[in-house]
């Protein structure tokens, strides 16, 4: 009897063991999920979904004969979602507001539906996404990837290769609609990509070098959502493809005088959120641009071929209606997020710095302020300019010990107190600390507050006459002086105080400096003509997600805002224009170039710790905080939204959390 | 003034005394009977005295951040719990606590911190009128803070900023308004003297200038401007900027008065005199509407006050480093503020008390210039 | 009279075309152009805009022809075909960006334009005919109260106070019931509900101006030799003063409508952007800021046309009712 007790006590430890590890596993409480498969799902749940649902609204126009059943619509393995709370209702409108007609910022994040995607829940896995699965050769060169079969455009048209050639051959390879073959990734090696189609289905990618991170690559929405155009609707604009009298009357009536003009308005976007695009434009976003009632107002329906189940087989999306108001101007936002006239608001939208009027407000305005870790706005950093165009900055700005001691002047704890109410975590500009690339020695490398240090240092390099206000002089005898030069709000809520704490830290090490607020479009024409000292941006691109593909901040390879203009323009040119970087640099370049092509995920890691120890021990840039917080405003209607999470650039905002099954509980 | 004003007894001698006065005195003798703007002529010299010594006026350096993240007012107190009532008055200094949910500083006053106020205390060093350097100031505490109006994000002084700022957005309006005299006066005057074409082609283009939406215009200008200028030179352009929209109405006003002045009894007199033109003009006609373009004048400087606040309120004006009222307002135009920190719109009442100050003063003086009520 | 009619209908072709350039050199005038913009937004979105596809999206948006040939062509093109040309920004017509909401800012504009006039213009009567007294004084410190504070501070504070004294945000001007739906008596009425706040924003500034004119011109009036005789001779106070006095003391103000007219749209422009609401004034603020050229360019050609047609009109209306003024006009 004795022997049977303890053999069933033991059986139950090992059973509340194995059940409780594989549910944390398995079902992290709070995080939405997916499964690539209906088989995928049974074999993981022991559960079978036999039978499809679907919104009532659209149930009234299959039985009224205006839209085949949900299972003619789905796809022959529609991707299951397992949702952050509960099953959901389907209906509502969700109201949602967007800031500026040609900005692409307010919404991008509940539109992105894209070859592969991002697992919510460990931030960093590769899932199958329209691209249902993929094999690369084993010298890593050729991709061979297969669209989800019977998936269809939001007009019912099939998803097939052909959507694929069309991108490859008809705007690719296209002079008058592509004049330079894009460089990053479809040049990856040095040459051009090339295309096979092999069947309905599958198609092939080849590159000259292996090419380790492609798949991550295509988890990002300029690459990822490109490769798979709607070929049916844009032919209809080709020259190639369309009746010559035809284009030329669609060229009038859109007052057009190119067809490559009438044809980038059909085809260039900056996402399939872009507000200027046409109604009932096929998309495989969950929901669909239907109308525009009134200026500045967009309406978006359910896509009701979306390829996207829940658990309980029902069609997503719940939500029937997003209804995206332009807002002017931040303060109306705040006005009317604390009025609760909005359901969901992220993002580039909110900031940190109005969090205690939103949490005043909360009861008032039926909403709840999450607070989210945040990888983008509000997370600041600075950028002093390696390749400056007076020879004597360059010199100083090129010593390490110079930007070393531009460092240690910043007391990062006051920046946390004055801008994240205590909240974030000072730090070096590193990686995110849940990233495998992370540790600790980057984060702490010239973070502390060290003013006295960082005097020494000036001094050591030559830098120790001063003039009569007690300012560094130069070698040259002239008085040694930055100008920070930042585009405001475009940056982050409280840039310019955060610029006005940084000029008093580095006067207080001797350096004359300066802020000068400039509008977004001078301060990058300015940046590309490289006449800046120092610039402040906000640092995204520190996650698993996007560091290993684009770490601008510790590689100088994109010139967008990254902080050596020169060398950048040198590196996107191929060595055409701009100059060319001293050694250490290449190095980094050939780190970089390595990291891509590695098919280890362990090398990789190695490499990209190399260059994050390379930025430690030789800062190229000035980061103050991570784990800075932001506010997310979500009204109390709206479920399935988790409770913590990361959102940023990186995460492509909340698309990382299944928008598409958020639902309304009135 | 006052022996003026004893001497004259008798009816005979105050109507004898009004013959003998120049027009200037008869202005402003009538303008001392109107007490508003009597106010205002006086609460504007304290402004503009405010505007030439505000290092002076300000007890913290306004740009000295401190721990103390939107602190609200101080209040200037005469007793104390413990020791009564004292003539030196006081403030007390803060006790910080953090709010659990909204993770803002509250600030509570600290009893046992008393900072007494004292007159022409030592503080941070200045240059007074640019000139003397001296770290007295008007008042202020010999320890610890005082925050009259609060402080802003960085828990910088607010009153101290306020007195900058009073510099800038006053001087603002006075340079604005002497350019767009200078246009006004030469343009009207050539409009309403010469006539024919010239007088056309003027009109024209005010009929141009006049009929564009000015924020277009601003907007336009100021992004026309080299955003990496100084901010003196910004400040500068600025004030050219608001001017050039100003004159026009000031080359009408001037313009129509040569007009109608031309045909007035006292010029046909002067003619018929022999009087020579320019001393018809210089002599007869511009002391009949120097007091129309003072008035005008007085009443175009709010305009260029809220003028600056506008262009700063679009992103388009001065920028901080500069103080101004608009910049200070710029920080105040947030629902953040509004709900929260609402001591970050005393600007805004400085801004309103300039501008009502002008109106009255420049009602007053028109009132005094009025050649009917005369 | 007609031969009056003419010639200032031969001005304003010369002012006309004087606007258009006017207009069109507002928007060149700042460095860089709408690519810039574009340019910017396609990086941030992540599109690796290499430098050879900037020479292809300046072809593409015609940007690549000298300013003034541009001018030209868009000059030509609103003349012989009525095209405005187009948005970038928008990626539709100029006349269909600004055709949607003209309406809703003229609407606005006459409503603003009508109060502004009533309230100021019965004010001011009031004012003059008790000069000096409680309400006189009252008036005039509200009027200048109104005037001096800046109308973007005015609608926030307005638009936070009416949310925590009502809890109703005040922002755009229909309720969410008749946002989207199409017009009908109802969602007349509604905008009718919610149009008093900006009215009576942009609305204030204008209405004490208006009132102290009207003050200081009637009480010019009043002072003058035929009113005294008119009362001695025992008129009606009320009919002594509206019969005369008011009637001229309005003439100076029908002269101020044309100019009149754009303040109000400089004013609506901040008051749109705090109050959201879909009028032409934040588009016009968004298109110069991102230098959508043909957008703004028509804007303000637009606007300053109405203006200075308004002008005429006025003109023409005091020529028609005030036969001095005639008399004058065509003298000079």
């Amino acid at each position: 009897m004795k022997g049977y007790y303890r053999l069933i006590v033991l059986m139950l430890v090992v059973l509340s063991l194995i059940i409780g590890s594989t549910t944390s596993f398995a079902q992290k409480p709070g995080i939405p999920g997916q499964y690539n498969t209906l088989a995928d799902y049974e074999k993981a749940t022991g559960k079978k979904i036999t039978k499809f649902n679907e919104a009532p609204s659209l149930a009234e126009l299959v039985k009224a004969g205006k839209l085949p059943p949900v299972e003619q619509r789905l796809p022959k393995n529609p991707i299951v979602i397992e949702p952050t709370e509960e099953i959901g209702k389907y209906g509502g409108t969700l109201r949602l507001l967007r800031m500026a007609p040609e900005s692409f910022v307010s919404n991008y994040d509940l539109f992105v539906e894209r070859a592969l995607r991002i697992n919510a829940r460990d931030r960093k896995t590769i899932e199958p996404n329209v691209i249902e699965s993929w094999k690369r050769n084993t010298a890593g060169t050729e991709y061979t990837l297969k669209i989800r079969e019977g998936i269809r455009w939001s007009d019912g048209t099939p998803v097939t290769t052909e959507d694929v050639r069309f991108w490859y051959e008809d705007i690719l390879n296209n002079k008058d609609l592509t004049p330079v073959f894009p460089r990053r990734p479809w040049s990856h090696g040095g040459k051009p990509f090339t295309c096979e189609i092999i069947d309905k289905y599958t198609f092939k990618i080849k590159f000259a070098r292996p090419f380790g991170t492609f798949p991550l690559w295509l988890s990002r929405i300029d690459v990822g959502n490109n490769i798979i155009v709607p070929s049916h609707a844009l032919k209809r604009y080709h020259i190639k493809y369309a009746k010559k009298e035809d284009l030329e009357r669609l060229m009038k009536e859109y007052k057009y005088e190119q067809w490559f003009q009438l044809f980038a308005r059909f085809s260039d976007n900056a996402g399939p959120w872009d507000a200027t695009k046409e109604v009932n434009w096929p998309t495989l976003q969950p929901w669909v641009v239907t109308e525009r009632p009134s200026p500045g107002v967009i309406i978006l329906e359910r896509n009701p071929y979306y390829w996207k189940i829940d658990t309980a087989g029902n069609q997503l999306p719940y939500i029937d209606k997003l209804r995206i108001e332009l807002v002017n101007q931040v303060e109306t936002a705040n006005m009317k997020i604390i009025a609760g006239e909005l359901d969901y608001v992220g993002q580039h939208d909110v900031s940190i710095a109005y969090y205690p009027i939103y949490k005043k407000h909360e009861k008032d305005g039926n909403y709840r302020v999450l607070l989210w870790e945040g990888t983008m706005t509000d997370k600041y950093v600075l950028e002093v300019n390696l390749t400056h165009p007076d020879p004597v900055m360059r010199k100083i700005i090129q010593n390490p010990l110079f930007r070393r001691a531009l460092s240690l002047a910043i007391n990062r704890e006051e920046i946390n107190q004055v801008l994240y109410f205590g909240l974030a975590k000072p730090s070096a500009a590193t990686v995110v600390p849940w990233s495998v690339y992370y540790e600790e020695k980057f984060a702490k490398a010239y973070a502390q507050y060290d003013p006295k240090t960082a005097n020494k240092l000036l001094d050591s390099m030559g830098l120790q006459k001063r003039d009569k206000e007690g300012f560094r002089l130069r070698p040259d005898g002239k008085r040694l002086s930055i100008v920070i030069t930042h585009a405001g709000t475009r940056v982050g809520a409280a840039t310019a105080k955060f610029a006005d704490m940084i000029v008093d830290y580095w006067k207080a090490i001797g350096i004359d400096t300066k802020q000068n607020q400039v509008d977004e479009q001078l301060w990058w024409a300015k940046l590309q003509a490289n006449e800046l000292d120092c610039w402040i941006w906000h640092m995204d691109r520190t996650t698993d997600m996007l560091f290993p593909i684009d770490p601008i901040w510790f590689v100088p390879i994109q010139q967008w805002h990254g902080h050596a203009p020169l060398w950048e323009r040198w590196y996107e040119t191929q060595g055409a224009q701009g100059e060319k970087p001293p050694e250490n640099i290449m190095r980094l370049y050939d780190i970089y170039h390595k990291m891509q092509e590695t098919l280890s995920e362990k090398e990789r890691v190695r490499l990209g710790k190399m260059l994050l120890d390379a930025n430690a021990r030789d800062p190229q840039i000035i980061g103050v905080a991570t784990d800075v917080p932001v506010p997310l405003i979500v009204s109390n209607r709206l479920r399935n939204v988790p409770e913590k999470g990361v959102i940023g650039w990186d995460t492509w905002g909340i698309s990382l959390y299944h928008p598409e099954h958020f639902f309304i509980k009135e | 003034m006052e022996f003026e004003e004893k001497a004259i007894n008798s009816t005979e001698e105050k109507e004898e005394k009004i013959y003998l006065a120049s027009q200037w005195q008869l202005i402003w003798w009538k303008f001392k009977r109107h007490r508003l703007a009597m106010v205002a002529f006086f609460v504007l010299i304290v402004f503009y005295f405010i505007a030439i010594c505000c290092e002076f006026i300000s007890p913290t350096d306004p740009y000295q951040r401190s721990q103390f993240i939107y602190a609200p007012p101080q209040k200037i107190r005469f007793w104390d719990s413990k020791s009564g009532f004292s003539l030196r008055p006081f403030v007390y200094g803060y006790k910080i606590e953090r709010d659990p949910i909204t993770f803002e500083n509250i600030y509570k006053e600290d009893v046992t911190a008393k900072y007494k106020i004292y007159f022409f205390v030592r503080g941070f060093e200045y240059k007074l009128f640019g000139l003397f350097p001296t770290n007295i100031h008007l008042f202020g505490v010999k320890d610890g803070y005082i925050f009259l109006f609060g402080t802003d994000q960085l828990g910088r002084d607010m009153f101290s900023r306020i007195m900058y700022g009073t510099r800038i957005s006053l001087s603002v309006g006075l340079v604005g308004v002497a350019i767009s005299f200078i246009l006004g006066l030469i343009l009207g005057g050539l409009s309403g003297y010469m006539g024919g074409n010239i007088d056309n082609i003027i009109q024209r283009i005010i009929d141009v200038l006049i009929s564009l939406p000015t924020i277009p215009l601003w907007l336009a200008f100021a992004a026309a401007v080299p955003q990496d200028w100084s901010p003196l030179k910004v400040y500068f352009i600025t004030t050219i900027i608001l001017s050039i929209f100003g004159w026009t109405t000031l080359a009408r006003t001037i313009r129509g008065k040569l007009l109608s002045m031309r045909e007035e009894d006292f010029v046909m007199a002067a003619r018929l005199c022999g009087a020579s033109t320019s001393r018809i003009i210089l002599r007869h006609m511009l002391p009949g509407f120097a007091s129309y373009i003072i008035v005008s004048l007085t009443l175009a400087i709010p305009n260029m006050i809220l003028g600056e606040t506008a262009l700063s309120y679009l992103g388009v004006g001065l920028r901080p480093p500069v103080i101004s009222w608009g910049v200070l307002l710029q920080d105040a135009q947030d629902v953040r503020t509004i709900g929260l920190h609402p001591w970050m719109l005393y600007p805004c009442i400085f801004v309103v008390l300039a501008v009502l100050m002008f109106n009255f003063l420049g009602d007053g003086l028109r009132d005094a210039a009025d050649p009917y009520a005369r | 009279m007609i031969e009056y009619l003419i010639r200032r209908l031969l001005f304003l072709i010369p002012v006309l075309l004087i606007v258009s350039i006017v207009a069109y050199m507002v928007i060149e005038l700042p460095p860089g152009d709408y690519l810039t913009t574009h340019i910017m937004r396609l990086r941030a979105a992540g599109t690796h805009v290499a430098e050879d596809e900037i020479a292809r999206l300046t072809r593409m948006f015609g940007l690549d022809k000298p300013p003034h040939i541009r001018y030209f062509l868009w000059i030509w093109k609103i003349v012989r075909y009525g095209d405005l040309g187009l948005s970038f920004q928008w990626n539709k017509p100029v006349t269909e960006v600004i055709g949607e909401r003209l309406a809703l800012t003229m609407t606005i504009s006459i409503i603003t334009l009508l109060f502004s006039w009533t309230i100021g213009i019965l004010i001011g009567i009031y004012s003059a005919t008790h000069q000096y007294s409680i309400f006189d004084y009252s008036f005039t410190f509200l009027g200048f109260i109104g005037v001096s504070i800046p109308s973007y501070l005015l609608a926030l504070v307005i638009m936070y106070f009416v949310y925590s004294r009502f809890g109703l945000a005040v922002t755009g001007l229909f309720s969410p019931a008749y946002a989207d739906a199409p017009w009908s008596i109802h969602k007349v009425l509604d905008l009718l509900s919610h149009i008093w706040l900006p009215v009576v924003i942009i609305g204030t500034g204008g209405t004490a101006g208006i009132a102290r004119i009207m003050r200081g011109t009637l009480l010019d009036e009043l002072r003058k030799q035929y009113v005294i005789t008119a009362r001695a001779k025992g008129l009606p106070e009320r009919r002594l003063i509206f019969k005369y006095p008011v009637r001229i003391a309005i003439n100076p103000l029908i002269s101020s409508i044309s100019w009149l007219l754009p303040s109000i749209i400089s004013g609506e422009t901040i008051t749109s952007i705090v109050l959201n609401l879909p009028t032409c004034g934040p588009v016009l603020f968004r298109a110069l800021m991102t230098q959508d050229e043909y957008l703004a360019g028509s804007f303000i050609l637009i606007l300053s046309s109405l203006a200075i047609i308004g002008a005429l009109i006025a003109d023409l209306v005091l020529a028609w009712i005030d036969p001095r003024i005639r008399y004058e006009k065509m003298e000079g």
